[in-house]
C-alpha cells in the first residue's frame, strides 16, 4: 500500500516536473527558424542554422546563434524585425510561478486557486536583438519594456553624483550624467511625461547633492508644476512669465561673465578645473512661450541669453535643462541645439517633426497614449520608460531642505484685493481668428 | 552636422515659420524679409525647398505651406489656391514696409457691446504696441460703400475707447490712385495713411 502511494506519488512528481519545465521553457529556436522561413530567408541550396543557445546568466534573455546562409545579410533580418517580434510574442502562453503555491489558502477554494495558478496564462513581451560578427545572433529578451515604472528609493541609490535616472531601456537601466553631458532638451507632445521628467530630475538632484545644487525654476505654464520646490534651500528663483524669465536669466548672465574673468585670471579651462563643486542648473519648460513673450525686447533678449547660456555655460558649471513640446527654429535657435549633446524626446505627432528634434524618424510610431516612452539620444537612439514620480515621494524627499523664505514685498498677495470697478461701459476684446 | 548644413535648415525653417504668420508670399518679399540677397539666390534657396512648399506661378512666384510644410512647423491651417491670394500679397506688402513688427496680428476681430448695441468689425491686420494700435486694412476688389461702412464703424469704436486714449492710426491699401482719394476722403479726421500698391510693386 505504501509503496504504491510513493510510487505513484513519485510518478505524480515526475510528471508535474515535466509539465512546468515544458510550460515554462523560454526556447523559441523553432520559432525563429518557422518565421525566417516563410519571411524568405533562404537561398535555393541553404537556410538558416542554429548553431548555438545560450541563456544569459541573469537569467534576461536567451542568445541564439546562428550560421546565415551565404548571399543574405544582417540587414536583411533586421528589416524583417517586426515580423520575428510578433512572431516571437503571437500567443499568450502558460505559465507557472511556483511562489504562488506558498500563498495557497487551504479552505474550500483551494481546487480552484490550484487551477489559476496551473492555469496561469501571461501576454507575451519579448524584445530582440540582432547582431553579426560572422554569426547571425538573436537576443531574445523575455520581458520588453515595462508600461510602468515607479520612481522609488532604489532608483535614487542607482545614481550618484550628478546622475539622473532617464529611464529603463529592455536590457538596461539609463542614467544621465550631467557632468559628461552638460545640456539636455526635452520635447514632445503634451500629457507624455515632459514635466514628470523634470520633476524626476530635480527630486534626484537635491536629494543627492543637496548643498552644491543650485537650481532656476522657469516655469511657463504658470509656475504650477514647480510650486512645489519653491521653499527648498537649493532653489534660487522660480520664473513664472516674462519678466521674472528675464530677470533670472540675466541675473546667470552678469554671473557668467565675472566667473568668465576670475577663471581667466587663475588660467583655470573649465570648473573642473578649478575644483569648484557647485552647479547651477536652469530648468525651462514650455519653452516655446518664450518665443510668445508679448515684448519684442524681451524676446529677443531670453533668445540670446538662454544661447549665451547654452554656448558658454557648460564649462562654468551652468547646466540647462530645455523643455518643451516642439522646438522650431522661433524657440530654440539650431546653433543652441547644435551645443546639446542629449535629447530626451517623447512622442510627436509625425516624422517631420521627429525630423526636426532629432534629426531621423521615429518619435512619431512610439505607442499612443502610454506616457512616458521615449527615445533618449545621445551618441546613439535608446527607447526607455521614464519612471513616472508621486507627489507624496517629492513631498518625502524635498522635505528635509524646505526652508521658509521670507517673501519679499512683490511677491505677497494682498487679502483684500478688489476687484477694478468697471467704469467704462462697454467692453472691447481683441480676438484672433 | 556641420555649420553650413545647420545654417541653411535654420533659414528654411525661418522662410516656413515666416509662410506660417503670413499665409502667402512672394519670392520678393520672401527675399526682402529673409535677405536672400539676389534674385537667383533667392530663386535656389526657394528651390531647394521644393517639398514644403505650394507654388502658384502668376509673373511672380507666389508660395504657401503644402502639407508636409505644416507639420515641419506645427501649422493648423491649412491654405488652398485661393483666387484672392492677391489680398494676402498686398497685406504683406504693408508688413514690410512697417519694418516687420513682431506684434503683427492677422485677422483680428474686434467685439465691442452686447446685443444690440454691439458692434464688430474684423481687421485684416492689427498692432498693439502698448496702448497704441494700428489697423490695417486692405482693399482688393472691395466695394467702396463697403469699406465707408468699415471706417464708419471704426469711428464708432474709437467714440466708445475700443482704443483707449490715443488716436489709433490706419493704414490702407488699396490698387488705384481714385480708390486713394475716395478713402482718404471717407476717413476724413481720423489718423490715416493710404497706400497702392504701384508704391510697392518691383521695389527692392
Amino acid at each position: 500500500m505504501l509503496f504504491e502511494l510513493v510510487s505513484t506519488g513519485s510518478m505524480l512528481g515526475v510528471l508535474g516536473a515535466s509539465y512546468y519545465f515544458k510550460t515554462n521553457q523560454k526556447d523559441d529556436t523553432d520559432k525563429i527558424l518557422k518565421i525566417a522561413d516563410n519571411c524568405g530567408l533562404y537561398t535555393d541550396d541553404d537556410e538558416l542554422r542554429l548553431y548555438r543557445k545560450n541563456r544569459s546568466k541573469d537569467g534576461k534573455f536567451t542568445e541564439y546563434v546562428f550560421k546565415i546562409p551565404l548571399g543574405l545579410e544582417l540587414d536583411d533580418f533586421v528589416s524583417k524585425y517586426g515580423k520575428f517580434k510578433d512572431g516571437l510574442n503571437n500567443t499568450s502562453v502558460r505559465s507557472i510561478d511556483l511562489k504562488q503555491i506558498k500563498k495557497l489558502k487551504l479552505d474550500k477554494s483551494l481546487p480552484k486557486q490550484l487551477e489559476s495558478i496551473i492555469f496561469n496564462r501571461v501576454q507575451l513581451n519579448k524584445e530582440i536583438e540582432f547582431e553579426y560578427d560572422g554569426m547571425l545572433k538573436i537576443r531574445v529578451y523575455d520581458e520588453g519594456l515595462t508600461k510602468d515604472l515607479p520612481f522609488n528609493n532604489e532608483m535614487l541609490l542607482k545614481v550618484k553624483n550628478w546622475e539622473v535616472p532617464i529611464g529603463v531601456s529592455y536590457k538596461e537601466f539609463i542614467k544621465h550624467d550631467f557632468e559628461k553631458l552638460q545640456m539636455l532638451v526635452v520635447a514632445g507632445t503634451t500629457r507624455y511625461g515632459k514635466t514628470v521628467f523634470l520633476k524626476n530630475l530635480i527630486t534626484t538632484l537635491i536629494n543627492n547633492q543637496p548643498d552644491n545644487l543650485k537650481l532656476t525654476l522657469i516655469d511657463l505654464k504658470g509656475g504650477l508644476a514647480f510650486s512645489r520646490y519653491v521653499n527648498c534651500k537649493q532653489v534660487n528663483k522660480v520664473a513664472k512669465n516674462a519678466e521674472e524669465t528675464i530677470e533670472a536669466l540675466e541675473f546667470i548672465h552678469d554671473e557668467m561673465q565675472q566667473r568668465q574673468e576670475l577663471f581667466l585670471t587663475n588660467g583655470w579651462e573649465d570648473i573642473k578645473e578649478a575644483g569648484w563643486k557647485e552647479r547651477h542648473f536652469i530648468v525651462v519648460d514650455e519653452g516655446a512661450e518664450i518665443a510668445m513673450f508679448e515684448n519684442k525686447e524681451d524676446r529677443e533678449r531670453a533668445t540670446f541669453l538662454l544661447g549665451e547660456l547654452a554656448r558658454i555655460g557648460a564649462g562654468l558649471g551652468y547646466r540647462l535643462v530645455f523643455a518643451t513640446q516642439y522646438p522650431t527654429a522661433d524657440v530654440f535657435p539650431r546653433q543652441v541645439k547644435a551645443n546639446t549633446t542629449a535629447s530626451l524626446c517623447f512622442k510627436l505627432k509625425n516624422s517631420t517633426q521627429s525630423m526636426v528634434v532629432l534629426d531621423r524618424k521615429g518619435a512619431e510610431s512610439l505607442p499612443v497614449g502610454l506616457a512616458g516612452r521615449a527615445i533618449y539620444q545621445t551618441d546613439r537612439d535608446r527607447v526607455v520608460q521614464t519612471p513616472y514620480i508621486q507627489n507624496e515621494f517629492i513631498k518625502s524627499i524635498i522635505e528635509p531642505h524646505i526652508i521658509i523664505k521670507a517673501r519679499s514685498e512683490d511677491q505677497s498677495v494682498p487679502h483684500n484685493q478688489k476687484k477694478a470697478s468697471e467704469t467704462r461701459k462697454y467692453i472691447t476684446e481683441f480676438k484672433e481668428t | 552636422m556641420y555649420h553650413t548644413t545647420r545654417k541653411k535648415l535654420q533659414r528654411q525653417e525661418n522662410i516656413l515659420l515666416s509662410l506660417k504668420k503670413l499665409d502667402y508670399l512672394t519670392r520678393l518679399q520672401l527675399q526682402i524679409i529673409h535677405d536672400l540677397k539676389s534674385d537667383r539666390n533667392a530663386q535656389r534657396v526657394l528651390k531647394a525647398m521644393e517639398e514644403y512648399l505650394h507654388v502658384i506661378k502668376e509673373g511672380e512666384n507666389i508660395y504657401y505651406l503644402n502639407a508636409k510644410g505644416r507639420e515641419m512647423v506645427n501649422c493648423e491651417k491649412v491654405r488652398k489656391k485661393l483666387t484672392t491670394y492677391q489680398h494676402y500679397i498686398m497685406r504683406n506688402y504693408l508688413y514690410i514696409a512697417l519694418g516687420c513688427p513682431v506684434e503683427w496680428k492677422n485677422e483680428v476681430s474686434i467685439i465691442n457691446g452686447y446685443k444690440n448695441d454691439k458692434v464688430s468689425c474684423r481687421t485684416d491686420a492689427l498692432i498693439q504696441k502698448g496702448d497704441f494700435y494700428t489697423i490695417i486694412e486692405v482693399d482688393h476688389e472691395q466695394k467702396m460703400i463697403e469699406n465707408i461702412k468699415k471706417i464708419d464703424k471704426y469711428r464708432i469704436l474709437r467714440q466708445r475707447g475700443a482704443f483707449g486714449l490715443l488716436a489709433p492710426r490706419f493704414v490702407w491699401m488699396t490698387t488705384t490712385d481714385y480708390r486713394k482719394n475716395e478713402l482718404l476722403k471717407a476717413s476724413e479726421g481720423l489718423n490715416v495713411e493710404v497706400y497702392t500698391i504701384e508704391d510697392f510693386k518691383g521695389r527692392k
